[in-house]
C-alpha cells in the first residue's frame, strides 16, 4: 500500500503531462464527437422524438434513426477504426515518454516528449511485438471458447461445464496476459534506466517481473478492478444532467490517465 | 370404515397409483373427429420406441373418405434429403449434418395397418409428396382404404409403428444422459376438410422447416412403458402411475380436446409443481436451472391470468412447461398442446427477460393454435402473429412499457418495441407479403409473420382502445376455439366488431388496414415534408383609379405553410396535430391518401406532429413524423459527448497493448 501511496504522491507532479495526454486522447476522440453532433443533428434535430431521448435512451428512436440514417454511421465507424489505429501508435510513445519521465524523476513535458521521441523506435517494436501476442492470446481464447461453445449441447452434460471451462480459459489467458504487459513494462524500464542494448533488456525485465511476479500480478489486479470501478462510475455518470454529466466523465477520464502513471510506477520501480 | 379406507390408500401405494388430475373436460369442447389410444415402449438406450395404435376418426363430412393420409414427421429428421432438412438449407441451429452417423437419424414406420373388419391395409400404404414432389420426402404417408368411410360414419383403425429418435436436430430429439423429448413421434391422421372451393379432402402437408401444426381436435390415451430412471412429463393429465417391479414404469396420460400429444423425459429432472386456479402447473429443469423456476412459473401465471381476462378461460386443468437441459437445448423454444418448451441457461440475468417472453409467446399458443387451431402450414399468420401479439401485451402489462424485455444497467427495451423493430428495421419491407404459406417464406418469416403482424395488432389496439382490441380477440376466441377458422373468419370479426363499436368507417378502415398490412407489401411511412413561415404584408399595391393613392403596407401578418408527405404506398388516416406560438393546438384529420397535403395556417407554427399518439406503429420512421422549431438539444449533446467519451476510454483501455 506504502508503495501505491508513493506511486501517487509522485504521479501528482506529473500533472502537466497527465493534462497533456488527456487532452490529446480528448481532441482526437472529440473529431468523432462533433460529428456525431453534426449527424443527429441534422437527422433529429428538429424532430419531437428528441422529447424521448432526454429521460434517457429510447429503443425505437434509435432503431428508426439507425435504420435511416445508418450510413452515416458506417462512415464514423469507418474513421474511428484508423482512429484507434493511430492512436495505438502514439499509445507507443506515450507509454515510452511516461517512463522516461518516471524514472528521471522529471515533470518537464519537454522530457516527456524528448523521452518518447529518443527510445520511440526500438521501444515501439517491442510494443508491437508484445501486442501481437496479446492479440494472439486474445484470438487463441476466443477460438477455444467458441469451440467450446459450439459443442457444447453434443457433448457437455450441463452449461455449467462450459462455463467453468470458459472460466478457466478467460483466467489463464487474463494471467498471460498480465505476464506479457509486465514484462513488457519491465524492459521500458531496464532499457530506458540503463541504456543497455534492448535484446538484453528482454532478458533482464523478464528477470527482475519474475523476481516479484505474485506481488506484481495482484498489483495489477488491483489496478484493474479500480479502472472497471471508474468505468462504472463514467456509465453511471450518463443519467446525471448534460452539464454535471460531462464535468463528471471528464473528470474520471482524467483520472484514468493518472492512474496509468501511478500503474507504471509501482511496477517499474 | 376407518380400515377399509386404510386398505385402499394401501392399494393405491403398492400399486403406484396417484390420480394426478381431473382429465376429464365435462362436456366435450370439440368435435373430437381423431381420437387415439396408444401403447408405446420405449427403449431409452436405442432411443427407440414400439407402439400401438386405434384411431377412431369420424367422418363430418357428406363425402366418403376413400383413403387416409397421415403425418410422418419424425421422417423429416431421417436424412438429407427430406424436405425439412432441405428447407433448413444448411442452418440447423449450427450442425453439421453430413457427419452424422447412421443411428443418429429419426424415423417413424407403420408396421401394420388394419381396419376394424380386419382388412391389413398395410400393402397398399405409400409416402406421397404432395407439396414439392421431393420423392425422398417420406413425412406423409397415404393409405387407401378397403372399405371406405361413408359420411357421419365412425371407423376405427389398428397400427403398430415404431419410431427412433434423432439426436437432436430440431424438435423431436434425444441428448445424452438420457434426455428425450417425443414430438411428431406417431402416425398422425391429418384434417378432413373443405378447400376453398368447398371440396372435401385431406389437408396433410408434408413436413416443412417454416411451419409445422394442423392437426383434428380428439382425445388422446396414452400409455407410456419405460425405465423407472427416468421423470417423464407430457401433454394431458396423468391418470395413472404404475410400478411394474421390474425396473420400468408404466404412465397413462389423457389429453381431451387437444390436436396433438408430445412428452419428455429425462433422469435429472426436477419436478415442481404449484396451481393456477383450476390449473395444475407442472415445471420440469434441470437442477442447474433451479433458480430460474421461479421466474417460470411467475409468466406463466400472469399469461394465465391476462389471457383469461382478454380472450377467454383457458379450459384444460393442466400444463406442464419443460425448461430444457443443455443437451436438449434444440429441443426448446416451441410449443404442444397443454406443454410447452422453454429454452435458458444457469445464471440467466434477471434483467434480460427473454425467458419470460419465451414463456408467455409458447404459453399463448396453447390459445392460438392449440385451441384456436388454425391451419400453421398455410396461414402461420394466424397463430404466430396473433400470439406475438399477446407476447407483447403480457409482458408490457406485467413488467412494464419500453422496459419489458431488457431492463439491465439502464439498457432499456420493450417486448412491443423490438416486435416493431424486427419488421421496421428490414432491409427489404417488400420481401413478401404475410399473408401466404409459411413455406413461400424464404427468409424474413419472424419479421413477416410474427412481427410485422403483432405490430398491425398493436396498431389495431391504440386506434380503437384495448377494450375494442379485447372485445375482437374474446369474439373470435369464443366463435373459432376447438375448430379450424381461416384468415377471413378473422377478417370478417375484425370489421364486424369495430364497425358496430365505431362506426361503418372505422370498420372500413380496419379492413384496409389489415389488408394492406397482410395482403400486400405496402410501405407506411408518413413525414413532415416542410414548415415554412411567411411574412405577409396587409395591403401592398396600389388601389384605387389609375394614378391614385399608393397604398403601402400598414401590418405585418405570418402565416405558416405547413407540408406532410406520404412517403410510402400505405394509406392509413392519421391526425396531425399542430401547435402554434399562439398557443393554439389544432388537431387535423388527413385520410392519408394525397403523397403531398399542404395546410396554410394564419400565424407562427411551433410544432407539426402527424399521428401524435403513434397509433400507426408500422410506420417505418416514426422520427421524422414530427417538426419541431424549438427542441432542447440537450440530448444531442449527450449522446456526442458520450460518444466522445466512450473513444476516449477505448484509447485507454486499448493503451495496455502498447
Amino acid at each position: 500500500m506504502e508503495r501505491i501511496i508513493t506511486a501517487i504522491k509522485e504521479a501528482q507532479s506529473l500533472w502537466k503531462i497527465i493534462l497533456c495526454i488527456y487532452a490529446f486522447q480528448f481532441i482526437l476522440a472529440s473529431t468523432i464527437g462533433l460529428q456525431m453532433m453534426q449527424v443527429l443533428d441534422a437527422s433529429l434535430g428538429n424532430s419531437l422524438s428528441l422529447e424521448k431521448l432526454e429521460s434517457g435512451f429510447d429503443y425505437t428512436v434509435f432503431t428508426d434513426f439507425v435504420n435511416v440514417h445508418g450510413g452515416s454511421f458506417s462512415v464514423l465507424y469507418g474513421q474511428m477504426r484508423w482512429m484507434v489505429l493511430t492512436y495505438l501508435i502514439f499509445a507507443s510513445l506515450i507509454s515510452t515518454g511516461i517512463i522516461y519521465c518516471l524514472i528521471h524523476k522529471s515533470s518537464q513535458i519537454s522530457d516527456f516528449f524528448k523521452g518518447s521521441l529518443q527510445m520511440f523506435f526500438k521501444l515501439f517494436i517491442v510494443d508491437v511485438v508484445f501486442a501481437i501476442l496479446i492479440l494472439a492470446i486474445m484470438a487463441i481464447s476466443f477460438a477455444l471458447t467458441g469451440m467450446l461453445f459450439g459443442i457444447a449441447p453434443t457433448s457437455f452434460d450441463t452449461e455449467l461445464v462450459f462455463l467453468r471451462w470458459t472460466l478457466l480459459i478467460s483466467i489463464i489467458a487474463l494471467l498471460l496476459i498480465f505476464v506479457l504487459t509486465l514484462w513488457k513494462i519491465h524492459i521500458k524500464f531496464n532499457y530506458i534506466k540503463s541504456d543497455q542494448r534492448i535484446f538484453n533488456s528482454i532478458g533482464s525485465g523478464f528477470k527482475s517481473f519474475w523476481a516479484s511476479k505474485w506481488r506484481y500480478i495482484a498489483y495489477t489486479f488491483f489496478f484493474l478492478i479500480i479502472s472497471l470501478i471508474l468505468i462504472t462510475m463514467n456509465y453511471a455518470a450518463g443519467d446525471l444532467p448534460l452539464f454535471p454529466m460531462i464535468i463528471l466523465i471528464q473528470f474520471i477520464a482524467l483520472i484514468k490517465v493518472f492512474w496509468r502513471i501511478v500503474f507504471y510506477k509501482v511496477i517499474g520501480t | 370404515m376407518k380400515n377399509y379406507i386404510i386398505t385402499i390408500l394401501i392399494l393405491f401405494h403398492v400399486l403406484g397409483i396417484n390420480a394426478q388430475c381431473d382429465a376429464i373436460l365435462n362436456p366435450p369442447q370439440s368435435a373430437r373427429l381423431a381420437n387415439y389410444k396408444m401403447s408405446l415402449n420405449l427403449d431409452h438406450e436405442n432411443k427407440k420406441s414400439t407402439g400401438t395404435q386405434v384411431i377412431t376418426f369420424k367422418n363430418h363430412s357428406p363425402d366418403t373418405v376413400h383413403e387416409l393420409r397421415m403425418y410422418m414427421y419424425l421422417n423429416g429428421f431421417k436424412n438429407t434429403y427430406s424436405t425439412w432438412i432441405k428447407g433448413a438449407e444448411g442452418n440447423t441451429f449450427g450442425q453439421d449434418l453430413t457427419s452424422r452417423k447412421p443411428e443418429d437419424w429419426g424415423w417413424v414406420e407403420v408396421l401394420s395397418i388394419m381396419d376394424q373388419s380386419g382388412n391389413d391395409l398395410s400393402s397398399g400404404k405409400k409416402y406421397i409428396h404432395p407439396d414439392d414432389d421431393n420423392e425422398d420426402d417420406e413425412t406423409v404417408l397415404l393409405v387407401p382404404l378397403q372399405k371406405p368411410i361413408l359420411p357421419g360414419e365412425t371407423a376405427e383403425f389398428s397400427t403398430t409403428f415404431e419410431s427412433r429418435l434423432p439426436r437432436t436436430i430440431a424438435r423431436s430429439g434425444w441428448g445424452h444422459n438420457d434426455f428425450f423429448l417425443w414430438v411428431h413421434w406417431y402416425p398422425k391422421l391429418g384434417v378432413w376438410e373443405q378447400d376453398i372451393d368447398g371440396v372435401w379432402g385431406w389437408n396433410c402437408h408434408q413436413f416443412m422447416r417454416q411451419t409445422e401444426f394442423y392437426g383434428e381436435f380428439g382425445v388422446y390415451d396414452v400409455e407410456l412403458t419405460m425405465s423407472d430412471h427416468l421423470v417423464v412429463g407430457a401433454s394431458g393429465c396423468l391418470v395413472s402411475d404404475t410400478n411394474n417391479g421390474n425396473g420400468t414404469r408404466t404412465k397413462v396420460y389423457r389429453a381431451e380436446d387437444v390436436i396433438d400429444f408430445a412428452w419428455a423425459a429425462y433422469p435429472h429432472f426436477d419436478e415442481i409443481k404449484d396451481r393456477w386456479k383450476h390449473v395444475e402447473i407442472t415445471m420440469l429443469s434441470p437442477p442447474e436451472h433451479r433458480s430460474l423456476q421461479p421466474r417460470f412459473i411467475k409468466v406463466l401465471k400472469h399469461s394465465l391470468e391476462y389471457l383469461e381476462k382478454h380472450v377467454g378461460t383457458y379450459p384444460y386443468n393442466t400444463i406442464t412447461i419443460m425448461d430444457p437441459p443443455l443437451v436438449g437445448l434444440r429441443n426448446g423454444f416451441m410449443e404442444y398442446p397443454t406443454f410447452s418448451t422453454g429454452g435458458s441457461f444457469y445464471g440467466f440475468p434477471k434483467g434480460i427477460r427473454t425467458i419470460e417472453s419465451l414463456i408467455v409467446h409458447e404459453f399463448a399458443h396453447q390459445y392460438f393454435m392449440g385451441i384456436v387451431a388454425n391451419n400453421e402450414k398455410e396461414a402461420p399468420w394466424l397463430d404466430e402473429g396473433f400470439v406475438t401479439y399477446f407476447e407483447d401485451r403480457i409482458m408490457e402489462e406485467y413488467y412494464g412499457e419500453q422496459k419489458s424485455l431488457i431492463d439491465l444497467w439502464g439498457f432499456k427495451i420493450g417486448n412491443a418495441e423490438l416486435s416493431r423493430a424486427e419488421y421496421t428495421s428490414m432491409d427489404n419491407h417488400r420481401e413478401a407479403i404475410v399473408a401466404q404459406p409459411g413455406w413461400k417464406f424464404k427468409r424474413y418469416t419472424k419479421e413477416l409473420v410474427y412481427s410485422k403482424t403483432g405490430t398491425t395488432f398493436q396498431s389495431i389496439r391504440k386506434m380503437f382502445g384495448q377494450e375494442t382490441m379485447d372485445l375482437l380477440m374474446r369474439t373470435y376466441f369464443d366463435k373459432y376455439k376447438f375448430t379450424h377458422p381461416r384468415a377471413n373468419d378473422f377478417l370478417s370479426i375484425a370489421k364486424e366488431v369495430i364497425s358496430e363499436r365505431h362506426g361503418l368507417e372505422a370498420g372500413n378502415n380496419v379492413e384496409s388496414l389489415l389488408h394492406q398490412a397482410l395482403y400486400t407489401t405496402a410501405v407506411c411511412d408518413y413525414a413532415v415534408k416542410t414548415v415554412r413561415t411567411i411574412e405577409t404584408r396587409t395591403k401592398q399595391g396600389l388601389f384605387g383609379t389609375r394614378g391614385g393613392e399608393e397604398k403601402k403596407s400598414e401590418a405585418k401578418g405570418v402565416k405558416s405553410v405547413i407540408q406532410v408527405e406520404r412517403k410510402g404506398d400505405f394509406i392509413a388516416p392519421v391526425e396531425v396535430e399542430i401547435y402554434m406560438a399562439s398557443g393554439e393546438e389544432l388537431i387535423k384529420k388527413w385520410d392519408g391518401t394525397d403523397f403531398i397535403k399542404e395546410y396554410v395556417l394564419d400565424g407562427e407554427v411551433v410544432s407539426v406532429h402527424i399521428d401524435p399518439k403513434e397509433n400507426l406503429l408500422l410506420d417505418i420512421d416514426l422520427n421524422n413524423n414530427s417538426y419541431t422549431k424549438e427542441n432542447n438539444k440537450d440530448p444531442i449533446s449527450k449522446f456526442s459527448w458520450k460518444t466522445s467519451n466512450w473513444l476516449q476510454h477505448i484509447f485507454q483501455s486499448l493503451s495496455f497493448l502498447m
